[in-house]
């Protein structure tokens, strides 16, 4: 692993992420690398008729100005150091869009919380963080949420 | 950061982990300790099996200080607070020992730890799952 130089840190807007991006700032400091952001909006799981699709594709365009907007203050919050660049919106599946966003910027580091759920939903409900961490071709630090 | 637990796995691949976990520790200044849980694998050679289970366990321990230590020899001096070998599965091994030790960040191989992990990563994917600590995973090639 060479030394990152680019952070990917994906934000669900949860105390979780933002719990990474402040270590992700740290980390970032200390490694002179920049942050970037990624906020993925999930499309609906339905078989939706044409009319539900344009529905739909409304509510995301909606819901993607909106995330644009809260990554951007959320981002401001994080400017002074100048360390933080980038921040992105993507839809589509939360894993691949990751991924795709990591490789757009040319990340060499993707850090994101995870829930630190217990018991019976961790088991079934096979984080996103998971998912990442199998198939990620960059390493992954994952922050522990702390509640 | 003050601790990194690494978690090596005996292949080759340890050494992409060891050096991303070593940059880590410099730039940050943490120091390194180098942990390694033996089991038995269907995968060993019969040679290494014969005796009796503390003679068995007693002659995997042995060869994985070794290791550890070997490995520690490679880095600089002092970066490597302790090495640390016990029997245990492997995600079980490398939460408790975080947790016992006090480590900030635990630092894992995506792939290792010898058959289905070959495919899915499942040691490098527990341990980020239910470790209640950070943990970095480090791409390692097949």
């Amino acid at each position: 692993m060479n030394t990152p130089k680019r952070i990917l840190v994906p934000i669900d807007f949860s105390p979780f992420s933002e719990q990474a991006l402040d270590y992700a700032m740290t980390l970032a400091h200390q490694l002179e690398a920049t942050v970037h952001l990624v906020n993925v909006v999930g499309i609906p799981a339905t078989g939706a008729p044409e009319i539900g699709l344009a529905f739909t594709a409304t509510v995301l365009d909606k819901v993607t100005v909106e995330n644009q907007a809260a990554l951007d203050r959320l981002a401001a919050a994080h400017r002074d150091g100048g360390r933080l660049d980038k921040t992105l919106v993507r839809i589509g599946d939360p894993r691949d869009a990751i991924l795709q966003a990591a490789e757009e910027i040319g990340a060499d580091l993707i850090v994101m919380g995870t829930h630190g759920r217990r018991g019976l939903s961790r088991a079934l409900l096979g984080s996103v963080a998971e998912m990442i961490v199998r198939t990620s071709p960059v390493p992954v630090l994952t922050v522990r949420g702390k509640k | 950061m003050k601790r990194i637990l690494v978690a090596i796995d005996g292949s080759p691949r340890a050494a992409g982990v060891i050096a991303a976990a070593a940059q880590l520790a410099e730039l940050s200044g943490a120091r390194l300790v180098l942990y390694r849980a033996i089991g038995l694998s269907p995968e060993m050679p019969m040679e290494l099996l014969a005796g009796t289970a503390a003679e068995v366990e007693e002659r995997l321990r042995g060869a994985a200080l070794a290791e550890l230590e070997r490995l520690a020899a490679g880095l600089r001096a002092g970066l490597v607070e302790r090495v640390v070998t016990e029997l245990a599965t492997a995600w079980d091994g490398i939460c408790t020992a975080a947790r016992t030790l006090d480590a900030d960040l635990i630092a894992i191989g995506s792939h290792g730890y010898g058959g289905i992990d070959r495919v899915l990563g499942t040691t490098a994917a527990k341990v980020a799952n239910r470790a209640d600590r950070n943990v970095l995973i480090v791409r390692t090639p097949l």
